[in-house]
């Protein structure tokens, strides 16, 4: 395995059964991402995007093909191994936030460290930094619900971050974000990779969310169509609007 | 997770709901509230009861009228059979039995100063006085002439002297019992309550004037004290019992007999039968309020877990193992028990601190205990409850796939 290699699937099968009936989502795929990429994963509705994201997150298995994390054969994980490679390895930016209701942004982005080992000690100073990346340092006390959409989208983004994963996984964080929002969103990610070295798994169907990464990769019938860099990547700053 | 974390976020989750949260618990609280209850007012019945039979000290024996019957208790249909003649002969039975006194009981008018009241009288003996540990504010108790002489003497009792004397000296001054009148010789220190009756209550006579008045010939029981161990003493008393009534028992079969000897072991036995039949009795109703209680639990932690199938896959997300999950709906579910269980006992317990004053407010001598056995058993049922009841929807929260769980947004 090449040094910088972080995933790698090869023939990559993904099948549901419902009632006995197969109903194939992936029909084989192959890619490898090194260490600190940012790509985005492209495609329209039922394309089969979402369930390539969670079966690279380790929230879904995979019905055929090989998937290797950091170069360990995924396949050969029990359940309670992939719960401590989801802890880990990665972190999950959702559409929705997915923050605990009527709870304060603290104890949301402390929640991960709960199945940690951090003692209980050492968690809020590590919140709070992570609190204060995603400049939120002065709502930290606020319940989620008393937060606006960007603001809760950053502190699900300081919640994935909190445990150092590798790679991180945001599936459409724009989606339910107006265009200001959704633009100091994408810097955020945009920081994580280039200053700290992430690599970033960006889950989109909107084309110009794709330009913020440096390579995409396009989803069709659950069959890889493309795999290009990005000749002209937008780098977002202060003061950018997502167009929709 | 440490204990700590677990507490803590169980704490969280159930303050997140905290109307539904309350509601659930008050289940809990009423199970436990009546389980306290009935424990406490049980014990206290216990205690009551007792209490009642203490002047039945470990060194006295009551003798009653007809034979023991199969049942344990003494039937109210029985032949009387204690006569005079039985009485003298146990009062020189030997130093082993130093005092025996035997009584029977009528109720008549009391008239005197005006009063006029409806009475219990006492026929007694002069030993009557030591065996009950009482003792004399005034004058003096009946005397081995009084009883010879069947005279027309009286004794009274604290409360009854004071509503009808107030102040005044009642010794010497006559009262009337019906049509006879009787001479005060005494009155009696506050004596209280024992097996139910209210001894300041009542008149005191000569056992023997009573029979000769109201045309009686047999006692009710005979009290005596002894010395030596009880089953020594109530094999003697059998053995000069039977020679008294010519009854042929060298068996010592005690359905033979037609009198049987009570202790203070015998009485509390019996008591604590009756409580516990009482405590089981209450404790049973108490329990299916706990059943429903905990069926309510589960009801609302299946609730919970299809209300919060998106956390539970976002904690499956970010690192939750199935025991994890399955700790902390468990550890939901304990929380709501035992805190509805601790409200419980302090609830159950302040309701049967308050029934107890009442009780006690007609019915003197009720004192409230703390029932340490009902805090114990609400303490550890209520735990069982939401490990039991929080079971099956914590696991059902464990098993469920984050993908499924995440996509119910």
């Amino acid at each position: 395995m090449p040094n910088d290699e972080v995933i790698r699937v090869e023939g990559l099968k993904k099948s549901y059964f419902n009632e006995g009936i197969e109903t194939p989502v992936l029909h084989g795929i192959d890619f490898m991402i090194p260490k600190g990429q940012f790509v985005a994963i492209m495609g329209p509705s039922g394309s089969g995007k979402s369930t390539l994201m969670h079966i690279l997150g380790f929230l879904d298995g995979l019905t055929g093909g090989k998937y290797f994390f950091e170069g360990r054969d995924v396949s050969t994980l029990d359940e309670d191994q992939l719960a401590q490679m989801r802890g880990e390895k990665v972190g999950f930016i959702f559409q929705a936030f997915n923050l605990l209701p009527k709870t304060s942004v603290l104890d949301n982005v402390m929640l991960p460290l709960l199945y940690s080992d951090v003692p209980p000690g050492k968690r809020k100073e590590m919140a709070m930094l992570a609190i204060e990346s995603v400049g939120l340092g002065h709502r930290a006390l606020n319940l989620s619900n008393q937060l606006s959409g960007g603001e809760r989208q950053r502190v699900a983004i300081a919640r994935a971050l909190i445990r150092r994963p590798p790679v991180i996984f945001a599936d459409e964080p724009t989606g339910n974000l107006d265009s200001k929002s959704g633009a100091q969103v994408m810097r955020i990610l945009q920081d994580l990779e280039r200053e700290r070295g992430h690599t970033i798994i960006l889950v989109t169907h909107e084309t110009y969310t794709a330009e913020h990464a440096e390579r995409i990769i396009k989803i069709k019938d659950g069959l890889l169509v493309k795999d290009d860099l990005v000749s002209k990547r937008f780098i977002a700053s202060d003061g950018d609007e997502l167009k929709k | 997770m440490t204990f700590s974390d677990l507490t803590q976020s169980a704490w969280q989750s159930l303050r997140r709901t905290r109307n539904r949260s309350l509601l659930t618990m008050l289940g809990i609280v009423i199970g436990i509230s009546a389980v306290i209850l009935a424990m406490s007012i049980g014990e206290a019945a216990q205690a009551f009861i007792l209490s009642q039979l203490s002047s039945f000290g470990p060194d006295k024996l009551i003798v009653h009228p007809g034979p023991k019957s199969i049942t344990d208790n003494p039937s109210p249909f029985v032949e009387m059979t204690l006569t005079y003649k039985d009485y003298k002969r146990l009062r020189k039975a030997g130093p082993w039995l130093p005092l025996v006194s035997a009584d029977l009981i009528q109720t008549d008018m009391l008239m005197a100063q005006g009063t006029n009241k409806n009475v219990t009288i006492v026929g007694t003996t002069p030993d009557e006085i030591e065996i009950g540990g009482y003792g004399m504010k005034s004058g003096f108790f009946l005397s081995d002439p009084d009883i010879e002489g069947h005279s027309r003497v009286a004794v009274l009792g604290y409360t009854l002297a004071e509503e009808i004397f107030g102040q005044n000296e009642a010794v010497g001054k006559s009262i009337k019992l019906g049509t006879n009148s009787y001479r005060i010789l005494g009155v009696m220190n506050k004596a209280g309550t024992q097996f139910f009756q209210n001894l300041d209550d009542m008149v005191y006579i000569p056992a023997t004037t009573m029979m000769d008045l109201y045309a009686k010939e047999h006692f009710e029981y005979i009290y005596a004290k002894t010395t030596i161990p009880l089953d020594e003493a109530q094999r003697r008393i059998e053995e000069i019992m039977r020679d008294l009534h010519n009854l042929d028992n060298p068996e010592g079969d005690l359905t033979k007999d037609d009198f049987f000897i009570m202790t203070q072991a015998d009485a509390v036995k019996t008591v604590n039968q009756i409580t516990s039949v009482l405590q089981i009795l209450l404790s049973s109703i108490a329990a299916i309020s706990l059943l429903v209680g905990g069926i309510g639990i589960m009801n609302i932690m299946f609730v919970s877990v299809t209300e919060r199938i998106s956390e539970i896959g976002l904690r499956k997300a970010i690192g939750a193992k199935f025991s994890d999950v399955l700790r902390q709906f468990l550890a939901e579910a304990t929380m709501l028990t035992v805190v509805g269980g601790l409200a419980g006992i302090i609830f159950g317990s302040l309701v049967a601190y308050i029934a107890i004053q009442i009780i006690n407010h007609y019915t003197p001598g009720w004192v409230y205990i703390v029932s340490w056995r009902g805090v114990l058993l609400g303490a550890g049922v209520s735990t069982a409850i939401g490990l039991l009841f929080g079971y099956l929807p914590a696991r059902k929260a464990a098993k469920l796939s984050p993908i499924e769980a995440l996509r119910a947004e």
